[in-house]
């Protein structure tokens, strides 16, 4: 229980510090905000009654206070650039971004670990050589690169996939799939390849163990050492990289969604940077933190409860 | 080991000759361009647009008839300047947060530990892009954000050194000898977390190399007409339909810089793996 209490304040206190980096990034920026939004010739009075409305008047720790409040009743801001609230923005784009990672993510994990098996086996042989090297190449490319590459392939030579634009799943979920699957493929070509390495180094570790020898020297078939065995006890550190490869992938997205004009966050948040929608990056920036961190608690504790052994350590 | 026996090592290493090759590579077309260019890399001939290979133009030539090889060696240099000052800035800022935080512990050690775990939420080049929207576009305020990144690599390297080394033997005794902690910390613990510094150094470059290039694609990096990898690749997806040949070309460039210094960091882990 005490494992878990301190995994909880730990939680909360990463969740609290990247708010406050968030707000204190952007108090840097020079100039002042009411200045900003009303222009440099306007009426003195009413930049300070408008400096009073929005409470930049205010000192710097009641400032954060506020947003912080705000942002736990879900409300941040109002976008200068498209007169909205923030959260309604964002909340049209998260389907977007959450389906691609969702599909990048199951992408990831059927080509690597499957993959990452094989190889510990195989990786030596002559013929594992092609695999190897994609699996480097993988690491080496990046997802953007990758993706202009298979616009290339898949939709210039090919024409088999659209090199653009979104379908909601809604409206039909087969093209919703396509235009899904060029950047989800981008995506898990470098994600499925740092998945491969751990695969294959957890499974080379755990060959060497000594309950393998035991299992070896009963008389069981090597199928049924890897199977009944090694695959259990590998996997368990593998997923601790899950944290790391949700962080990738909603990285990736970033750069990506622009590639293949998605609607989502990503994109967002490179047109917001050109505009300088401030209050819009602020809010995209704390909620893709957000759901890094959440995510990070989540696999924390799953892997407390898969292997109990981790609370005592 | 020793700097000259780790290196005559490392050429052992058929990854690390790989990325060297390749690294070399890039290098050379970078040092071409300072004494000659086939073409001035901002010259436009419209008339002579979007051309493929030809002895006159090895590269081709881009959406403005600017030849493609000239642009790619003057690219080439700002992808190892920003390379160079973001390694260099994480290198120097996070090797000294990570010695402070190694060496002295305590609750310093804790809020380091802390404010990196803050850091890794920010995925991919959101860090980035949060502080260039804060600063503004530019070749500066890009490899200033690409070296704030690169912190807590170096931080993490340094410290979790500095943690195993502190009560070493040998530092026990140079301590008796009487050496002071600035003489512990650069003469007697450093030489020994080098060798995993270098690797850093190696794998932060790859990935600062990436991170511009993406920043660029996106248009909130280099600025045109400052011939950029990244900037390359977005002219080259908006001429896709015409000239498809043309993404492969600054492609491959940021392919083979980034497996480049990947493969050698790879060698030079290897080589002190088994010095271990």
């Amino acid at each position: 229980m005490a494992y878990y209490a301190r995994k909880t304040a730990g939680f909360i206190v990463t969740l609290l510090l990247v708010s406050l980096v968030t707000f204190a990034v952007f108090q840097i920026l020079p100039g002042d905000p009411a200045t900003a939004i009303l222009g440099v010739d306007a009426d003195p009075v009413q930049i300070e009654q408008l400096r009073h409305e929005i409470g930049a008047d205010q000192p710097l720790p009641q400032r954060f206070l506020n947003w912080a409040a705000g942002v736990l009743r879900g409300d941040l801001g109002a976008s200068y650039q498209y007169r909205q609230p923030v959260a309604k923005l964002i909340s049209g784009g998260l389907s977007v971004t959450v389906s691609l990672a969702v599909f990048s993510l199951a992408l990831t994990v059927l080509i690597g670990i499957p993959t990452g098996l094989w190889l510990a086996r195989h990786g030596k042989k002559l013929y594992a050589a092609p695999v190897t090297f994609l699996s480097q190449l993988g690491l080496s490319v990046p997802a953007f690169c990758m993706s202009i590459v298979l616009i290339e392939i898949f939709s210039v030579q090919l024409r088999w996939l659209p090199s653009m634009g979104y379908t909601p799943w809604a409206q039909s979920p087969l093209k919703c799939l396509q235009s899904l699957l060029l950047p989800a493929l981008a995506i898990s070509f470098g994600s499925s390849a740092v998945l491969i390495r751990y695969v294959r180094a957890s499974v080379s570790q755990q060959e060497g163990e000594l309950y393998v020898r035991t299992a070896k020297s009963k008389g069981a078939a090597p199928g049924r050492v890897m199977w009944g065995h090694v695959l259990r006890n590998s996997l368990i550190p593998v997923l601790t990289i899950f944290g790391m490869l949700v962080t990738d992938v909603l990285g990736g997205s970033i750069i990506i969604e622009n590639v293949f004009s998605l609607p989502g966050i990503g994109r967002l948040i490179s047109t917001s940077i050109a505009t300088r929608d401030l209050p819009l990056i602020q809010g995209l920036v704390l909620y893709l933190a957000g759901i890094v961190v959440v995510c990070n608690f989540v696999v924390d504790i799953l892997y407390s409860v898969i292997d109990p052994r981790i609370r005592l350590k | 080991m020793r700097f000259s026996e780790l290196w005559k090592r490392c050429w052992h290493k058929k990854r690390f000759v790989a990325g060297a090759c390749m690294v070399a590579l890039m290098l050379l077309l970078m040092l071409a361009g300072f004494f000659w260019m086939p073409y001035d890399p901002d010259a436009m001939e419209l008339t002579n647009k979007l051309q493929f290979f030809s002895p006159a133009h090895p590269l081709g030539t881009d959406q403005f008839g600017r030849d493609i090889l000239s642009r790619m060696m003057e690219g080439a240099r700002y992808s190892f300047l920003i390379g160079g000052l973001a390694v260099a800035a994480g290198f120097v800022t996070g090797g000294l947060i990570g010695i402070f935080s190694g060496y002295y512990g305590g609750k310093l050690d804790e809020l380091v530990m802390k404010l990196i775990d803050v850091q890794m939420a920010f995925p991919g080049v959101l860090l980035a892009l949060m502080l260039i929207a804060v600063f503004g576009v530019g070749l500066g305020n890009m490899a200033l954000a690409l070296g704030i990144m690169a912190i807590p690599r170096f931080a993490r390297i340094t410290r979790s050194g500095f943690l195993k080394y502190r009560e070493a033997d040998f530092v026990k005794a140079a301590r008796v000898r009487g050496a002071g902690d600035g003489r512990i910390i650069f003469r007697h613990i450093l030489p020994h977390v080098a060798p995993d510094l270098i690797v850093t150094c190696s794998l932060s470059f790859a990935g600062a190399v990436m991170s511009e290039a993406g920043l660029s694609y996106l248009g909130l990096g280099i600025q045109p007409p400052t011939p950029s990898f990244g900037k390359m690749l977005s002219e080259a997806q908006a001429s896709i339909l015409q000239a498809g040949w043309y993404v492969l070309v600054p492609a491959a460039a940021i392919t083979l810089l980034v497996m480049g210094f990947n493969l050698m960091g790879d060698g030079l882990q290897e080589v002190i793996g088994h010095d271990r």
